[in-house]
């Protein structure tokens, strides 16, 4: 209790220096004495799960505030609490010239039955001048643990939307076939750290290559592929649960496949699809913690991954909250949620800057400190 | 059981005495073990909450008791009323929220004015008047602090 005293003892010095002012000097007096008051009796450990429940942009700024809050919000505890705070956020971005233009919003909003427009207030906007390259293809991966991956050329950039920073990786290339790769992000649930891995694309290479951030020595990894199968460009991953998924197909039979790749363990299989449809077009996406494709043949059907190991599927064709984006905009940018068992949709409206630009829609980030 | 058994006085820091349903109050983990001691008769002291802030309190109770358990539809309509709930709070009835909800031990209102507050605050003053906030950096780790995370401050 040194510190309310200490502090209680320079206002009444203050308040006999300044005689004149002496009827406001005793309200200030009262006033900081309520608060150092109401400020003792506040416990740690709850101005921690205050702290945990911030936006990212606000826990960083706040820990410019005093020793105490810099050591709670730097903390391992406090940081795997922030984060698994469950408030996931949509991120906007597209590329205009050399910089990458980026809006996140919160994700879940208040559900009405009525159709609701809403521009929502951007928990943060900014713009930001890209590592040096033409991007000629700008394409980044989806949203894993806090972190997005995109590539310039066959060089993989990790970007950390909340801390506002990019981070090239070195060229994972072996040979000249590593030209044109594919990139996918992961996260080890177990080491907490993420990793990238690339595979080049035409299904040319019986090897892959793994890089795990923040690890003594980021370098790449040779790690052998068990299962010869071809990628396609633009192939999307979805990590669920320690594994990515993607569509692959198997060289020479015109076979569609989802492969899957285990984080931890940096294993390869191979799961059949539910029937054989050429899947190139269609989606995988997450529903209620599981891989889901969307296939859209005569209306919209969920084929859901139940088992791995058995390539058991099952079907449903009304589920959950489907989020639809443009690839391109002029000038207004809408995103459409819409639920087919609510039977509710809300729209969010973004205003981008002239001319057509290529957006990308990221849902389900959850800000990293 | 009788009719005096099903019910339970809490009394606040300032004598206001509160009859409510022991299934509304047992909500508190506190109130809970408190009960099961039995070294209390039908009327319980809580020191710590005053009579304004525990009268919210129990108006939580009351309509999380009547909804728990029930379908989808409900749980939505619940996550409604605890939004209206909070919507209208002051920081300070807030924090008040707070510190009765973690004396009581109901996690669910715990968490559910925390966030209140974190969505609230936007600047580090509001902070001021509740928090223990004591800059004790010198200016040089201060200046450094804040160059480290200085996109923070851009917006």
């Amino acid at each position: 209790m040194e510190h309310p005293k200490k502090k209680k003892r320079t206002l009444e010095e203050q308040k006999k220096k300044d005689s004149s002012t002496e009827e406001e000097q005793l309200g200030y007096t009262r006033r900081r004495r309520k608060q150092l008051k109401s400020a003792w009796s506040f416990p740690l450990d709850l101005t921690t799960e205050i702290l945990s429940r911030l936006p990212a942009g606000s826990v960083l700024r706040f820990r410019c505030v005093s020793k105490l809050w810099s050591s709670i919000t730097t903390d391992p505890y406090f940081i795997n609490l922030f984060e698994t705070r469950p408030s996931p956020i949509l991120i906007l971005c597209y590329k205009k010239g050399t910089k990458l233009f980026v809006s996140s919003v919160p994700q879940n909003r208040q559900i009405s039955k009525e159709p609701s427009d809403s521009s929502p207030q951007p928990i943060y906007r900014y713009h930001i001048k890209l590592p040096v390259g033409d991007y000629s293809y700008f394409s980044p991966t989806e949203s894993v643990h806090g972190l997005i991956c995109f590539q310039e050329s066959a060089t993989p950039i990790v970007w950390s939307p909340s801390k506002r920073q990019f981070l090239p990786l070195p060229n994972p290339g072996l040979t000249e076939d590593w030209d044109h790769i594919n990139v996918f992000l992961g996260y080890d649930p177990v080491t907490s750290k993420h990793k990238v891995m690339c595979i080049p694309i035409w299904g040319s290479s019986n090897v892959c290559r793994v890089l795990t951030l923040g690890s003594a020595q980021e370098s790449w990894r040779t790690v052998k592929i068990n299962h010869k199968h071809c990628l396609y460009i633009q192939t999307y991953g979805r990590y669920i649960k320690g594994i990515i998924y993607y569509v692959a197909s198997i060289p020479r039979k015109k076979v569609w496949v989802i492969m899957s790749f285990d984080v931890r363990s940096e294993k390869f299989n191979m799961i059949h699809l539910p029937s054989p449809w050429d899947i190139r077009n269609d989606m995988l996406i997450t529903y209620m913690g599981k891989l889901a494709c969307v296939y859209e043949n005569n209306g919209r059907r969920l084929w859901i991954l139940e088992d791995a190991e058995k390539h058991e599927w099952s079907s449903v064709t009304h589920a959950g909250e489907f989020i639809y984006a443009p690839s391109t905009f002029h000038k207004q940018y809408y995103i459409l949620f819409f639920d087919p068992v609510r039977k509710s949709f809300r729209r969010f409206i973004f205003k981008g800057s002239r001319g057509m630009s290529n957006a990308h829609a990221l849902p389900n980030h959850i800000d990293s400190l | 059981m009788s009719k005096s058994e099903k019910k339970i006085v809490l009394k606040s820091l300032d004598n206001e005495a509160f009859e409510v349903e022991k299934a509304v109050a047992l909500q508190s983990q506190t109130i809970w073990v408190m009960c099961e001691d039995k070294c209390v008769g039908n009327e319980i002291p809580l020191e710590n909450v005053t009579g304004q802030i525990l009268a919210k309190v129990i108006d939580y109770c009351k309509k999380h008791a009547v909804v728990d358990g029930d379908g989808d539809e409900s749980s939505e309509e619940l996550k409604n009323w605890d939004t209206e709930f909070t919507k209208n709070m002051d920081q300070s009835t807030l924090f008040n929220m707070i510190l009765a909800a973690n004396y009581l031990n109901i996690k669910s209102l715990l968490n559910l004015t925390c966030q209140a507050v974190a969505d609230k605050t936007k600047t580090i003053d509001e902070f001021h008047t509740f928090l223990n906030i004591e800059n004790n950096f010198t200016p040089e780790e201060e200046a450094q602090i804040c160059q480290e995370n200085l996109w923070a401050f851009d917006d």
